[in-house]
């Protein structure tokens, strides 16, 4: 009895100390409450939007999604960072965005299909903003858009960006002319042996040829067909072909080979000149195998003059491998200046178009954007889990 | 169109057996597009009855021999999935899928009896892709402005939509040089 008693007024004790704790805790907190305001309670939707002026490191990637062809993408990236910006769906075997110089909308030329793998094709431009990452408008295009493994120039503008060149494969080849002003379908050029479109200058665009030979072909001014020239052959399709993934440099087309030549083509007037041209590689190279490849196998550097190039070991038949080295020459002299080896194996490579440029680097095996200091071959970051088979890089203007 | 098809047919086949590669690409690389038409070449009719014979693969080892590896001499040219591991195999496509009529022509040589033969690589449309055992060798590929010769387009023409899923690798015959 006695025991109980003092075990009643032990649990009182106890009891008065825990109130007196709480009440202290809660006063406490609430001069806590007062002093620092409560977390604020969230916006509700908020939707991000891309800055309006790109910077010099920016880089669209363009994912053809290899896996689901339906399902391209395009993803933006900021290369100092590794930031992912957002990105874009475009369509069944997706090759590139379309980016003009004042970079108000954004190009795409698309295919879709109503029962996702069947039913009815719609070809198309479609036309994006580039702050929202949403669709403005739509421009149907008959459908006959070529489906390929995609190439850089399957696509392209003319000079003003009014006009868009979207190319064909039925395979008869042709283009379809856009006016992006008016936002119609101006109508188809044939493009007979030869395929791809670049632009070169102005209202023309030119294309390769079959038998090695390059096709130009100008507009008038409603974009109706104004005059077609074919030069002579200026490369061997049969003993080494040009790979079509040409750069430009200044008024100069280049063109990688099999063999590991350059190309160039000069577009300064619609009679195009080939200057000569010459070898990426020297006797000691070729005896140890070296050879360019990947998909986009060459990117150039304008301020620094600069030409980048994937290489790697094989026989001719190994041209669409990844290398792992990239090869830096300088345009003016011709010579190789560095050899760098990349972190993983290469098979598409871009370079940022400003005096302190950066090399990106895709590769075959996972979708990963390599990073690294376009002068001195340093790596300064990678971007993983970037989409599904990122496949074509290019820069935003940003002038 | 059956009198066409029965032309181009024929004139297909006929080049094949007795046109080596590279004349084939000199004389005709020029023709291949540009037609309003189906283009004169490369049509390789694979619903064709007559077939000729190739030597049996069991004689040659290795890899070379299985028409399962992307090794196999047929596959020189091949760049895709390979329609075996897809429900199909090397000369049938899978299941609910359409056979493309149209398509690139490549040579490969048999090691079993040393000759070149003409290899159609045919895809196989209607699905997503199959998306298993890649397969990229491109013996004689050229680049896209020469359709007849290259791999990378998807070669679903011809058939009721273009979605890729497979390719399957069929004898044309003897490329007589």
């Amino acid at each position: 009895m006695l025991l109980h008693t003092e075990n009643a007024i032990m649990n009182k004790i106890k009891l008065k100390t825990v109130l007196f704790l709480l009440s202290a805790s809660l006063l406490s907190g609430s001069f806590c409450f007062a002093e620092n305001p409560p977390v604020a309670i969230d916006k509700f939707g908020v939707i991000e939007s891309v800055p309006a002026k790109p910077g010099p490191h920016w880089l669209w990637v363009n994912d053809t999604n290899f896996i689901s062809f339906s399902d391209g993408r395009a993803h933006l990236i900021d290369g100092d960072t590794g930031y992912y910006f957002g990105s874009l769906n475009t369509g069944y075997v997706h090759a590139k965005l379309v980016l003009p110089s004042h970079y108000r909308e954004i190009y795409s030329a698309e295919t879709y299909y109503s029962r996702h793998v069947g039913g009815t094709r719609s070809d198309m431009v479609r036309i994006y903003d580039p702050i929202n990452l949403s669709l403005i408008d739509e421009i149907m295009i008959p459908n006959k858009r070529a489906t390929t493994i995609p190439r850089t120039t399957n696509n392209a503008l003319t000079e003003d960006a009014r006009f868009m060149s979207v190319f064909n494969m039925t395979p008869a080849t042709s283009v379809s002319i856009v006016d992006l002003e008016k936002r119609e379908f101006v109508g188809e050029i044939e493009l007979p042996g030869c395929a791809l479109t670049m632009p070169a200058g102005g209202q023309r665009f030119f294309s390769l040829c079959s038998d090695g030979a390059a096709l130009t072909y100008v507009l008038d001014k409603e974009g109706k067909l104004e005059s077609k020239l074919r030069s002579k052959p200026f490369f061997s399709v049969d003993k080494d072909p040009v790979l079509e993934n040409g750069v430009q440099y200044g008024k100069l087309w280049l063109f990688p080979s099999v063999e590991g030549m350059l190309y160039s083509v000069d577009v300064s007037e619609e009679k195009l000149k080939f200057p000569k041209p010459w070898s990426l590689l020297d006797k000691n190279d070729r005896s140890e195998g070296w050879r360019t490849g990947g998909m986009q196998q060459i990117a150039v550097n304008e301020p620094h003059s600069l030409l980048y190039s994937i290489m790697h070991q094989g026989p001719a038949e190994t041209y669409e491998h990844a290398g792992p080295e990239v090869w830096v020459y300088d345009l003016k002299t011709k010579k190789r200046i560095r050899r760098i080896v990349t972190k993983r194996m290469a098979l598409s490579i871009h370079v940022s178009p400003d005096d302190k440029p950066l090399l990106f680097s895709l590769p075959e095996t996972e979708p990963t954007l390599d990073i690294y200091d376009a002068l001195n071959g340093e790596h300064l970051r990678s971007v993983t889990e970037l989409g599904v088979t990122p496949f074509l890089m290019e820069t935003p203007p940003y002038n | 169109m059956q009198i066409l098809d029965s032309w181009i047919q024929k004139t297909a086949r006929k080049l094949a057996h007795t046109t080596s590669r590279r004349s084939f690409i000199g004389r005709f690389g020029g023709l291949m597009v540009g037609g309003a038409t189906l283009p004169l070449l490369p049509v390789a009719r694979a619903t064709a009855n007559e077939r000729p014979s190739v030597p049996n693969d069991a004689g040659i080892e290795g890899s070379e021999g299985d028409p399962l590896s992307c090794d196999y001499w047929r596959n020189c040219a091949m760049d895709g999935f390979m329609c075996g591991y897809c429900g199909g195999s090397l000369t049938s496509c899978p299941p609910g899928t359409e056979f493309s009529p149209v398509t690139w022509i490549g040579t490969c040589r048999n090691p079993a009896d040393d000759r070149d033969y003409i290899i159609s690589y045919n895809d196989c449309c209607g699905k997503s892709s199959c998306n298993r055992a890649r397969c990229n060798r491109n013996e004689g590929d050229k680049p896209n402005y020469l359709p007849s010769k290259s791999n990378d387009i998807i070669w679903c023409m011809g058939t009721s939509n273009n979605i890729y899923h497979c390719t399957v690798t069929l004898v044309l015959g003897l490329a007589v040089k």
